[in-house]
């Protein structure tokens, strides 16, 4: 059975763009903050039913230095549609200090294919420095 | 079966610093001056050992240079934040979190609130610029002060920010931990969707001269960048 999944990742760049952030003074040959890279890499169910619960694997690769915020709680908040509606946030495993994996569950409504959208809160740490970020997140689904 | 899975590597924007400040004196570790209020007795904390303690006193100076003392404070219920404008979750807490007006509610309750900033000299949330406007863009009415040695942070066992510890009248630890029970920050991920603010909690049950219900709760954040 064939499947293909597009996915497209909107990465908010600095974090935080909800909360007001205080300014900070941009001195030439001033100290930079540590970059927050990471990696998410997101899987579609194999196969996926009109009417009931679907699953897609999402996994988090902290990159670079960074370890998973072992404390911070990582959610997907999907966009609920006509399409489609979710199973609450997903269930996010530990697994090793670099890496995490988040499970989310949908219900497709109807047949074909179906865009799956959501936001991914997670956050990544150094010793020096946190990052929340709040990438969007994207991939389609056949639904039979 | 075709599956596809694409894989994006970030390097986000950073945020510069300023020089480093001056590092201000600190007196040493004692203990604040009681007075003679009833108050319930308070358990020792087991993740905040400071808990049930007599507040180490200090004196630190505010944005201003201004030296502010602790022990000015006898006999007053005073919150100690620890807070680093450049952490992201001290962001989420006084943009959309537990701290948007925490402080300016109890304040006006006669509640001292200062604010620690513990960041070392070039580590980040130190610069002098980045307090001030922090301190504008979340009306903070209330001291920041600067512990750029570390000393008053480590005293408490401050680890996170934001880490919050409220001191009775007394001048017993009675309360530290988070400032909640949404460890995001931003007051969406309490279980149950039941927010708990626990320094109101904390300061309600003070003044109500009851114990503190929750004295002792894991603080979340970023850690306190302490220098070497």
């Amino acid at each position: 059975m064939g499947r293909s999944l597009a996915l497209a990742l909107l990465l908010a760049a600095c974090g935080d763009k909800q909360a007001p952030t205080p300014a900070t003074p941009n001195e030439p040959g001033a100290p930079k903050e540590d970059a927050a890279p990471f990696r998410v890499d997101v899987t579609p169910p194999a196969a996926c039913t009109h009417a009931t619960t679907c699953e897609a694997t999402i996994v988090l690769v902290a990159l670079e230095g960074f370890k998973v915020n072992a404390d911070y709680p990582f959610k997907f908040v999907g966009d609920v549609g006509p399409q489609i509606s979710f199973d609450g946030t997903g269930t996010f495993a530990h697994g090793d200090k670099h890496s995490g994996t988040l499970k989310i569950k949908f219900r497709p409504a109807q047949a074909g294919t179906i865009k799956v959208s959501g936001t991914f809160k997670l956050s990544v740490c150094t010793e020096e420095v946190c990052k929340i970020e709040q990438p969007k997140i994207t991939f389609d689904v056949t639904v039979t | 079966m075709q599956l596809r899975t694409l894989a994006l590597v970030l390097a986000l924007a950073a945020c510069s610093k300023t020089k480093d400040q001056p590092v201000e004196p600190v007196t040493p570790t004692a203990t604040a001056p009681s007075t003679t209020t009833e108050m319930p007795t308070v358990a020792k904390g087991t993740i905040n050992a400071i808990v049930g303690s007599a507040a180490p006193d200090f004196t630190l100076k505010d944005l201003d240079g201004n030296p502010v003392s602790l022990a000015s404070f006898k006999g007053k219920t005073v919150v100690l934040e620890w807070f680093n404008p450049g952490c992201p979750f001290v962001k989420k807490s006084h943009g959309v979190g537990s701290l948007v007006d925490t402080a300016k509610r109890q304040t006006a309750n006669g509640v001292v609130w200062l604010a620690i900033n513990s960041s070392a000299a070039g580590k980040q949330g130190n610069e002098l610029a980045m307090n001030v406007d922090a301190a504008k863009t979340w009306s903070l009415a209330h001291p920041i002060l600067r512990d750029e040695s570390g000393t008053v942070g480590k005293a408490y066992g401050a680890t996170n920010t934001p880490h919050m510890f409220v001191i009775d009248k007394n001048g017993i630890v009675v309360y530290g931990g988070a400032i909640d029970n949404s460890p995001d920050g931003e007051k969406q991920s309490a279980p149950d969707g039941k927010v708990v603010n626990y320094i109101d909690a904390a300061l309600s049950a003070l003044a109500a001269g009851k114990a503190v219900e929750v004295a002792d709760t894991k603080a979340y954040g970023c850690g306190v960048k302490y220098g070497p």
